[in-house]
C-alpha cells in the first residue's frame, strides 16, 4: 500500500506539499508569535503561500491578484495601523490568553469547525470535468464572466469600495460642527 | 545572430538529455542556468550604474564626476564596493533582530525577481508568463513592505517616520502606475510581455499612448523613490529615512535593490512603449540594453535637474492630477479603439 | 500647458551643460586653484615691525594671538620675546591685521595647513638673533637724527637775533606790501616778527604759507598777533 502511494508521488505532489506546508507553518507562526509585527510578517508569507497554491493549480491571474491585493496592499494597511496605534511593548502585543479555560475552549471550537469542514469536503462528490483546454486565456474567461453574467455583483462591489473610500476621506477630514 | 542565445539554450538541453537526464530535469537545470545569468546581468548592471550615475550627475552639474581611479574613473565602483564591505556592521542594541536583518534580503530578492519576465529578445524571457505585466506590478507593490520592515526594525522614530512616508508615497503612486498601463493592455489585448513587444513591430506604442507614457514615467519615478520624489530617503531629510540605521553591506543591499529596480523598470518601459527589441541593424538582444540605458539616462537627467517635491505636494499631485489623467487616457483609448475599428470596417 | 514648459526648459538647460566644457573644475593636487588678491591663507608676522603694543591681542575675538614680552635691561623698554598664533581658533575676521599700526601682521596665500598633531597648529615666532642688534641700530639711528635736529635748531637760534638775512629766507625780508597785508599796522608787524623770532617752526611754516596760500597765512598771522596781545595783557594784569 505504502509502496504504491510512494511510487505514484509526482513532482506536482512534492511541490504542493511543500507550498501548503509552508503556508500552514506561517499561519501557525502568525497565531503563536507574541510580537504583533512578527505576526504580520508571517501573515504576509501566508498570503504568498496561498498565491503559490493558486499557481500550482494554473490559476495565474488569481495568484497575481492575491499577491498584489493581499500581500501588497491589505497587509501594508494593517501594518500601518498597528505601527501607529501600538501603545504597549511590541514584544508582548500579541500574546494569547494564559487562562487554561480559554485555551481549552479554543481547541474545542476549532476542533468542531475542522471536523465539520473535513466531513463536508470528504463527503462531497467533486465531479472531474475533462482536462481544461490549455489554449484558453484565463483572463478572457474571467473578463467575460465578470462583465457579462456577473456584472451586477461586480458593480455593487465597486460601489461598496467607492462608499468605503468616501467614508475614509470624510473620517480623515473630520466632521465640521455647526456653530 | 538573433538566435544565438536560443541556440545555446537548445544545445545545453540536448547536452543534458544526452547525458541521461529526462527532459523535465534538463529543463529545470536550464532554468537554473538562466537564473544565474539573470543574477550576472543584475550585478553587471549595478556595477555600471553606480559609476554612470555619478558621472552623469557630475556632467549635468557642470563638473566632472569621479575621474581619479582609472581612466574616466571606471574603477570607482570597485573602491565603493570595497569600502562598503569593510565597513563595520553596526546593529543597534534594541532593534527587532529578525525584521531588521531580513528587510534588505527581501528587498533585493524581490527586485531580482522582477527580471524573470522581461523579454530580452524574441522568446528570450526567462519565464514567459501569461500574466507577465501583472507579475511585474504585483512585485513592485511588495517592495513597500520591505521598506516598512526596515523602518520599523530600526527602533528609531525617525526611521519609522521615513518608512511611513515612503510607503505612503509608494502606495499612492501604484494607482496611476497601474491605471496608465491599462491603455496598453486595451490596445494589445494581452498581458504577456512578449505579445506586447511583438505588437509593436510596425509602430511603437509611444506614438499611440503619449499620455500613458508621461503618467507611467512620473509614477515609476515615484515608485522607485528617486528623482524629484525622493523625499523619504534624501540625505537632507531625516538622514536617509528608513535606511538610517543600516551600515556597510546591509545599506549596500538596499542601494543595490534600488538600482536593480531602476533597471527593471526601465527595461519594462522599453518593452511597453519603446518597441522592445525591434530595431534596424543590431541583433535583438543588443537593442534592449541600448534602449534601457537611454531610458536610465533620462531618469538620471530628471533626477539631477529638478528640486525635490514636498511630501504633501507629492501626494496631492498623484491623487488630483495623475489619477484623473490616467483615467482620461483609458477613456480616450477606448474611444480610439472603437473609432479605429469602425473606420476599418468602412 | 505652461506648467510643463518650464520643466522642459530646465531639462534643456541641463542637457546643454552636460555637453559643455567643464572649465570650473580644478584638478586639485596637480593644478592649483586661482586665488584672489585679498585671499586670507595663513596669518604671518614680521618680527622687525612689531612694537609689542598688544592691540592685535586685544582685538582678536577668539584669543588666537598672544605675545611674550620681557623688560629690557635698564629702563622701561619692552622687548618682544615670542609671538604665538593659534590657527585652530582663527576665524579670519581680519581685525588683528587692521588694528596693527606697524604692519606687522599680514595674510599669505597658504591654505594647506593640516598637521599631524595638535601642537603643530600653533605658529610660534621666536625672537630672531639679529633683533637685538637691529634694535640697537634703530636706537642709534634715532639718536643721530635727534642730535642733528637739535644742532640745527640751536644753530638757527644763535643766528636769528643778529641778522635774519643771513639765516636764509625769512618773513622779515618780505616786501613791505605783503607784510602789511599779513598783519595790518606797523605795530602788528613788529609783534608778528617778535613771535616768529621765538619759534622757528612757526616761522618756517608761515613762510611756506605765504608762498602757497595767502589767505591762510593772513589768518594765521592775525591769530598769532592776537594771542601775543592777549598774553601781554594778561601778563600785565598779573
Amino acid at each position: 500500500m505504502m509502496r504504491e502511494i510512494l511510487a505514484s508521488v509526482s513532482i506536482f505532489d512534492i511541490v504542493f506539499v511543500a507550498i501548503a506546508g509552508f503556508t500552514l507553518l506561517c499561519a501557525l507562526a502568525m497565531i503563536l508569535f507574541n510580537n504583533i509585527v512578527h505576526s504580520m510578517v508571517a501573515m504576509i508569507f501566508c498570503f504568498l503561500g496561498i498565491a503559490g497554491v493558486y499557481f500550482t493549480m494554473d490559476a495565474g491571474f488569481i495568484g497575481m491578484v492575491q499577491i498584489m491585493v493581499y500581500a501588497g496592499a491589505i497587509s501594508v494597511i494593517l501594518i500601518f495601523a498597528f505601527m501607529v496605534l501600538m501603545s504597549r511593548d511590541p514584544a508582548r502585543s500579541n500574546r494569547y490568553s494564559p487562562r487554561k479555560g480559554s485555551i481549552l475552549a479554543g481547541f474545542f471550537a476549532s476542533g468542531i469547525i475542522a471536523a465539520m469542514l473535513g466531513y463536508a469536503i470528504i463527503a462531497t462528490e467533486f465531479p472531474v470535468s475533462g482536462l481544461p483546454d490549455a489554449e484558453v486565456n484565463q483572463m478572457e474567461v474571467i473578463a467575460d464572466l465578470m462583465l457579462g453574467s456577473y456584472v451586477i455583483p461586480f458593480e455593487a462591489a465597486a460601489i461598496l469600495l467607492l462608499v468605503a473610500v468616501i467614508g475614509a476621506i470624510l473620517l480623515a477630514k473630520g466632521v465640521e460642527k455647526d456653530r | 545572430m538573433d538566435l544565438w542565445f536560443t541556440n545555446i539554450a537548445n544545445y545545453i538541453v540536448q547536452l543534458l538529455m544526452s547525458w541521461g537526464f529526462p527532459y523535465f530535469w534538463a529543463d529545470l537545470i536550464l532554468l537554473l542556468i538562466q537564473w544565474m545569468c539573470v543574477l550576472a546581468i543584475v550585478v553587471l548592471d549595478v556595477i555600471i550604474l553606480i559609476w554612470l550615475e555619478r558621472k552623469a550627475a557630475g556632467f549635468i552639474q557642470m563638473r566632472l564626476g569621479p575621474n581619479r581611479l582609472g581612466p574616466f574613473g571606471i574603477f570607482q565602483t570597485i573602491a565603493d564596493a570595497i569600502k562598503l564591505m569593510t565597513k563595520e556592521d553596526i546593529i543597534p542594541n534594541k532593534v527587532d533582530k529578525w525584521i531588521f536583518l531580513t528587510a534588505p534580503l527581501f528587498m533585493i530578492f524581490i527586485s531580482v525577481m522582477l527580471y524573470l519576465v522581461l523579454p530580452i529578445g524574441e522568446g528570450l524571457a526567462v519565464v514567459d508568463l501569461d500574466v507577465g505585466l501583472l507579475y511585474f506590478l504585483s512585485l513592485s507593490s511588495l517592495t513597500t513592505i520591505c521598506v516598512l520592515m526596515a523602518g520599523w526594525g530600526s527602533n528609531n522614530k525617525w526611521s519609522l517616520m521615513g518608512a511611513m512616508r515612503a510607503v505612503a508615497q509608494m502606495i499612492t503612486y501604484e494607482v496611476p502606475l497601474i491605471l496608465s498601463l491599462l491603455g496598453i493592455v486595451m490596445i494589445t489585448g494581452s498581458l504577456r510581455l512578449s505579445d506586447i513587444v511583438a505588437a509593436q513591430s510596425h509602430v511603437w506604442l509611444i506614438i499611440m499612448q503619449p499620455l500613458a507614457l508621461i503618467c507611467y514615467f512620473i509614477a515609476a519615478t515615484a515608485e522607485l523613490n528617486r528623482g524629484p520624489f525622493d523625499m523619504p530617503e534624501a540625505e537632507q531629510e531625516l538622514t536617509a529615512g528608513a535606511y538610517t540605521e543600516y551600515t556597510g553591506m546591509r545599506w549596500a543591499l538596499f542601494f543595490l535593490a534600488e538600482y536593480t529596480n531602476l533597471v527593471a523598470v526601465s527595461a519594462l518601459f522599453v518593452c511597453l512603449f519603446l518597441g522592445g527589441w525591434h530595431g534596424p541593424f543590431l541583433p535583438q538582444w543588443l537593442w534592449i540594453p541600448v534602449k534601457t540605458y537611454v531610458v536610465i539616462c533620462v531618469f538620471f537627467w530628471i533626477k539631477w535637474t529638478f528640486p525635490r517635491i514636498r511630501m504633501d505636494h507629492l501626494m496631492s499631485f498623484s491623487w488630483k492630477v495623475l489619477i484623473p489623467l490616467s483615467l482620461l487616457n483609458i477613456v480616450l483609448t477606448g474611444f480610439g479603439i472603437e473609432i479605429f475599428a469602425w473606420v476599418r470596417g468602412l | 500647458m505652461a506648467y510643463g514648459l518650464g520643466l522642459l526648459k530646465g531639462m534643456w538647460v541641463t542637457l546643454k551643460h552636460t555637453f559643455e566644457k567643464k572649465y570650473l573644475v580644478v584638478q586639485y593636487p596637480e593644478q592649483r586653484p586661482v586665488l584672489q588678491e585679498r585671499f586670507r591663507g595663513t596669518l604671518c608676522f614680521r618680527f622687525e615691525n612689531c612694537i609689542a603694543c598688544n592691540l592685535c591681542v586685544n582685538s582678536c575675538p577668539n584669543k588666537v594671538l598672544s605675545l611674550d614680552v620681557a623688560k629690557a635691561e635698564g629702563g622701561n623698554k619692552r622687548k618682544l620675546m615670542a609671538y604665538v598664533i593659534d590657527m585652530q581658533y582663527c576665524m579670519y575676521c581680519n581685525l588683528c591685521v587692521e588694528s596693527c599700526n606697524s604692519s606687522a601682521l599680514y595674510w599669505n596665500k597658504e591654505f594647506e595647513k593640516s598637521t599631524f598633531d595638535k601642537e603643530s597648529i600653533k605658529i610660534i615666532y621666536e625672537r630672531p638673533r639679529y633683533m637685538d642688534e637691529l634694535e640697537a641700530q634703530r636706537e642709534a639711528e634715532k639718536e643721530r637724527i635727534r642730535q642733528e635736529k637739535a644742532q640745527a635748531v640751536s644753530a638757527k637760534k644763535d643766528t636769528v637775533g643778529e641778522s635774519e638775512i643771513s639765516a636764509g629766507p625769512s618773513v622779515a625780508e618780505q616786501p613791505k606790501e605783503i607784510l602789511a597785508e599779513l598783519a595790518g599796522s606797523e605795530e602788528n608787524i613788529a609783534i608778528l616778527l617778535q613771535v616768529l623770532a621765538k619759534n622757528t617752526v612757526t616761522h618756517d611754516k608761515l613762510l611756506q604759507m605765504i608762498d602757497s596760500d595767502m589767505e591762510k597765512a593772513k589768518k594765521v598771522a592775525l591769530a598769532l598777533v592776537r594771542k601775543a596781545l592777549k598774553d601781554r595783557h594778561e601778563g600785565g594784569k598779573e
